[in-house]
């Protein structure tokens, strides 16, 4: 008996041992020797989640980058490789990836919510790593807090009080001051912004209602505009992604609202008229830090060529436009960091000054060790009476030292 | 905005929405009373039925009448599949096990349709006039009267249909007991089908109703969970209860958006139904009209 | 491989965890692996396109939770589909007493367990009415409410933009590696693996079984069913919130969307798919639902390399798979994999003689 169970357990011993090295081996053949040893970039983008409508595109400009800079010499001979996951708009996710990137050696990560990227950049300083969002978060920009994040669009908060700017603008009406509501969903990006918003409006004299909740996947908004209602404003602020943004733009339509939207970058894009119809026109307004897709611009040519060559058939968005910017103000700084890891790159990023991104932009881009503001110009779109997307004007707001961070 | 007129906004909005509660809740009960199953893919069933009309629309380009039937003749097969291949086997199973299953269901039919579909919004072409209805300062857009009279008309037809037609009589009498409708030459098998066709049907009509207020996206399916509520104030084995509770619910979620989201910062709207759930569970657990339950050793 | 008959002479040897010198020796192994699997654990990471270290982690994060659904689902016969919220009790609990009271963890973990407790119990009163499939709705609610506490409470939670907590640290040490934090979380799966099993051979323990499978019997025979239905949902409260307050230190960041319904029903499908009622059901079934997207991974990573476009497709089907992995299991193995081992294990103790 006692023999018999030692044989067992010495043969269960040496399967385990032979199935452990096979898998152990396995392991290793799947990577063999490349000559040139890629440079790895994490990317975290949400293909899956509440923000996959804007989230989609973003991912798809990101790789054609990569491909795009690896076909024109990579930094300097090396190529990069995008390591691209989804999280699904999920903070602990995100977590997740970073780790896993950070265990890789990874010292730069193109991430995407405001969420995520405020939770991780704590992280982030401690562990030197670059992290370029697709949050345009404005307490992400001060680099006294957080010094490795760095993003490429006009903040939200320069966004909010740029629309607010603007509604000073077009006012008329002497009689009174207008009114305005700001819609957000319940998420950090919807609601970071806000403060910033009213302390705008309220130093510019606007009469402001109460908030209005809308999530970012809300199939309806009409007790909250029934409720805007009562007020009738004669602007509201969005500040949620483009179907969340026709969906109220659809309900006040059938509310017979006559209030005009401002809407903030995520919720404004080609999609939008598809998605709200008639609904959107004359009351449509888009914050617009980069140019729409397709637009004749120099900056233009190598992304119409790359979607040629890789996916002639889809449609693309801004959202293509805004990691790819993102992607080349990357590449830049690779080329110029000392050596290839995180403080040198925050450091070479830093120095990009007057970066000119071919017209993507409303503005060039400038960092500095004090300033992680890439500009502070916007367009304002809208969307007119035949339904077309035009911008409306060119707007660019003062880059104040108390705004930073804000 | 006059205060009155903004609670009588409410109330009819909530009326539209609350009939579509009605309507699913319906098919939930009926299969509850059928077969004794819990269906948690109830709102999956809505979803699959509102993305293939909308796919029907849209991709192929079908009228709008032969859409609408196509999709219920989908519902149909789909339903038939589901009763057949994932029910049956699990007749005389214990609760938790049946309500797994129809949770591992509501998976697979989302993963279905986010997989085909993706998770973003999708409009309907337009099928009802758009423009708003004004009645003094009440504003309704068009297509909440038709979603409402529409569901008023499904449930009329389905009232006549377990009053005088043979199969509906017959599930009356499953309902009642199975034992007893055997005895008596019912096919209970065919009942549990007919009940998950039904069912099926009715929630492929609401999706389609909801589908035309604003369009159609992934949490679409949670419509599906707004009818716990609505079924456990009306009594979970009693179809007037699910139209009536389905009705309530879907004022009282409406009511409770427009006049709380101020003290909580918005979203009242979603977990409303369920604070009145547990508080019907707590004094009056088999709701307004539901038999109770009495347990002997 | 095993006695094919087991014989005991004294009580002590009938009551004994581990009965044969063979599981034993088994024991004495797995605790050697688990030991030394950290340092072993590296060249996985490539094989299985991700953190193993990570990954086994999060395992044992779920198996204390599993537990803790287990002795209310699989023990008491009270389903709960609010354990995923129980589990966002606790990891907001710890957060915030870390956090804003600054509490150590090593109090506020125990803490952050009590007050899920409390929490399970209060919903659990619903239980003391109703039962099976009210029960289940009534959980259902529970976890929506939570849910919504935790997103709008904004002063307590930090609403939707969650919380950022730290990680722990003994004596000087922080605790803040995958490999450090792997000792913490199995010290206590160890703790909580061997508290359920022996809560099965006390009184409370058999009391539960009582109530589940006849409660009327239990009661008339004199069990206190009102009594251990909310200890029931209290102790499996506390073991999930400890669950939720390594989770919150772990990842470091608390958001309400990572306790939705879908970790409850995740849970329920480890336990259904582990094994209701049996130890080891739970482990098998955190091991499971952990590894298996992880495994789906690996021909979705294949199969993108050869078709772009099927990425995102793959991704919506993992839940898919899920929901029919839990289908195929109730039909067709309803006990789950305990039972399918137990079969297996028997066969081979009287191999080649089986019958």
């Amino acid at each position: 008996m006692m023999r018999m169970r030692t044989k067992w357990t010495i043969g269960l011993t040496v399967i385990v041992a032979v199935l452990a090295l096979g898998v152990f081996g396995c392991a290793k053949k799947e990577e063999p020797a490349k000559p040139a040893e890629p440079i790895l970039i994490g990317g975290i983008f949400d293909t899956t989640g509440p923000t996959s409508g804007v989230g989609k595109d973003y991912a798809v400009g990101a790789n054609d980058a990569a491909d795009y800079i690896n076909a024109n010499g990579g930094v300097n001979g090396r190529p990069i490789e995008l390591i691209a996951n989804d999280y699904a708009y999920k903070p602990d996710k995100a977590v997740e990836l970073y780790k896993t990137y950070k265990d890789k050696g990874i010292f730069l990560i193109q991430g995407w919510g405001t969420g995520d990227t405020n939770a991780l950049s704590a992280l982030i300083n401690k562990d030197e790593i670059v992290y370029m969002s697709a949050s345009y978060d404005s307490g992400l920009n001060d680099p006294a807090k957080t010094p490795y994040n760095f993003y490429v669009g006009t903040s939200y908060g320069d966004a909010i009080r740029a629309a607010m700017q603007f509604v000073s603008e077009t006012w008329t009406d002497t009689s009174r001051k207008p009114k305005v509501v700001f819609i957000y969903p319940d998420h950090p990006y919807g609601k970071n912004p806000i403060p910033s918003g009213k302390a705008m409006a309220e130093s510019l004299g606007f009469d402001i209602g109460p908030d209005q909740i809308v999530s970012l996947s809300a199939t309806d908004a009409v007790s909250q505009l029934t409720n805007m209602k009562k007020f009738n404003p004669d602007w509201a602020w969005i500040g949620g992604t483009t179907p969340s943004t026709a969906v109220i733009i659809k309900d006040a339509a059938k509310l017979g609202l006559e209030t005009k939207f401002l809407i903030n970058v995520w919720g404004f894009d080609e999609n939008l008229p598809k998605l709200a119809g008639e609904a959107a026109n004359e009351r449509a307004y888009g914050m617009a830090p980069f140019t729409f897709y397709g637009v004749d611009a120099p900056g233009m040519q190598p992304i119409l060529e790359m979607h040629q060559s890789k996916h002639p058939d889809d449609g693309h968005l801004v959202r293509y436009i805004q990691s790819w910017v993102s992607m080349m103000v990357m590449w830049d700084a690779l080329k110029r960091a000392e050596t290839l890891d995180g403080p040198a790159v925050k450091a070479a990023l830093e120095k990009v000054d007057n970066f000119d991104t071919g017209g993507l932009t409303a503005a060039p881009i400038t960092f500095t060790p004090t300033d992680h503001r890439p500009n502070t110009t916007l367009f304002i779109y809208k969307v007119n009476a035949e339904g077309k997307q035009v911008p409306v004007k060119e707007t660019t707001l003062e880059r104040k030292p108390e705004w930073l961070g804000q | 905005m006059n205060e009155i007129w903004f609670l009588l906004q409410l109330i009819i909005q909530g009326l539209a929405i609350g009939s579509v509660y009605g309507l699913v809740a319906l098919g939930f009960v009926l299969i509850y009373k059928a077969s004794s199953v819990i269906n948690f893919a109830q709102g999956e069933l809505l979803m699959v039925g509102a993305y293939v009309c909308l796919a029907l629309l849209t991709t192929f380009n079908v009228p709008f009448w032969a859409g609408f039937l196509l999709t219920l003749a989908f519902s149909v097969v789909l339903a038939l599949t589901i009763e057949r291949f994932v029910l049956r086997p699990m007749i005389g199973e214990p609760v938790i096990s049946i309500i797994m299953i129809t949770i591992g269901l509501s998976l697979v039919l989302k993963s279905f349709v986010s997989s085909i579909w993706g998770v973003q919004i999708k409009v309907f072409p337009a099928i009802f006039p758009q423009a708003p209805i004004k009645a003094g300062q009440i504003v309704v857009s068009q297509v909440y009267i038709y979603t409402f009279l529409a569901s008023m008309v499904f449930l009329v037809v389905f009232a006549l249909f377990f009053k005088y037609s043979r199969l509906g009589i017959a599930m009356r009498a499953a309902a009642n007991s199975n034992q007893v409708a055997l005895s008596m030459g019912i096919s209970v098998k065919r009942v549990f089908a007919v009940s998950w066709c039904v069912a099926a049907v009715v929630s492929a009509v609401g999706g389609i109703l909801i589908g035309n207020i604003n369009g159609v996206n992934i949490t679409l399916s949670a419509v599906g969970l707004k009818v716990f509520p609505a079924v456990i104030l009306g009594g979970l084995d009693s179809v007037a209860g699910a139209v009536l509770g389905g009705l309530i619910i879907g004022i009282l979620e409406n009511l409770s958006g427009g006049y709380l989201d101020h003290f909580f910062g918005g979203g009242v709207k979603e977990v409303a139904p369920f604070v009145i759930l547990v508080i019907i569970l707590m004094i009056k657990p088999y709701g307004l009209f539901g038999t109770e339950e009495i347990e002997r050793v | 491989m095993q006695q094919c008959g087991i014989f005991h002479e004294t009580y002590q040897e009938d009551m004994a965890v581990f009965q044969t010198p063979f599981v034993k020796t088994g024991m004495a192994l797995l605790f050697v692996f688990l030991l030394i699997f950290p340092w072993i654990a590296k060249p996985l990471n490539a094989a299985l396109r991700t953190n193993t270290l990570y990954l086994m982690n999060l395992i044992g994060i779920y198996i204390i939770g599993a537990h803790g659904l287990n002795i209310l689902t699989g023990f008491t016969g009270q389903i709960s589909l609010g354990h995923g919220a129980f589990m966002g009790v606790g990891a907001y609990s710890s957060a915030i007493l870390t956090v804003k009271l600054g509490i150590p963890f090593w109090f506020s973990l125990p803490l952050a367990g009590l007050i899920t407790a409390l929490v399970g119990m209060v919903f659990g009163i619903p239980s003391l009415r109703l039962k099976g499939l009210y029960l289940a709705i009534a959980t259902m609610a529970a976890q929506f409410i939570i849910e919504y506490g935790m997103r709008n409470w904004t002063g307590l939670t930090g609403g939707s933009t969650g919380m950022v907590v730290s990680s722990p640290s003994l004596f000087g040490f922080a605790i803040d590696s995958d490999r450090s934090y792997y000792y913490l979380i199995y010290t206590i799966v160890i703790g909580a693996t061997i508290y359920t099993k022996n809560l099965t051979r006390t009184r409370p323990g058999r009391a539960f079984v009582a109530i589940r499978d006849r409660y009327l019997a239990a009661e008339v025979i004199g069990v206190n069913v009102w009594l251990y239905r909310i200890l029931s949902f209290g102790v499996s409260s506390f073991m999930v919130g400890i669950a939720g307050s390594l989770w919150a230190h772990y990842v470091l960041v608390v958001n309400d969307e990572a306790f939705g319904i879908w970790l409850s029903v995740q849970y329920l499908a480890m336990i259904i798919i582990g094994g209701m009622g049996h130890v080891l059901g739970a482990i098998y079934g955190a091991i499971f639902m952990t590894l298996l997207p992880i495994l789906l991974r690996i021909p979705e990573h294949a199969l993108t390399q050869v078709y772009p476009g099927i990425f995102a497709i793959f991704q919506s089907l993992t839940e898919g798979v899920f929901g029919l992995i839990i289908i195929l299991f109730l039909i067709f193995e309803p006990d789950g994999l305990a039972a399918r081992w137990h079969t297996i294990k028997n066969y081979w103790k009287l191999w080649p003689f089986s019958y």
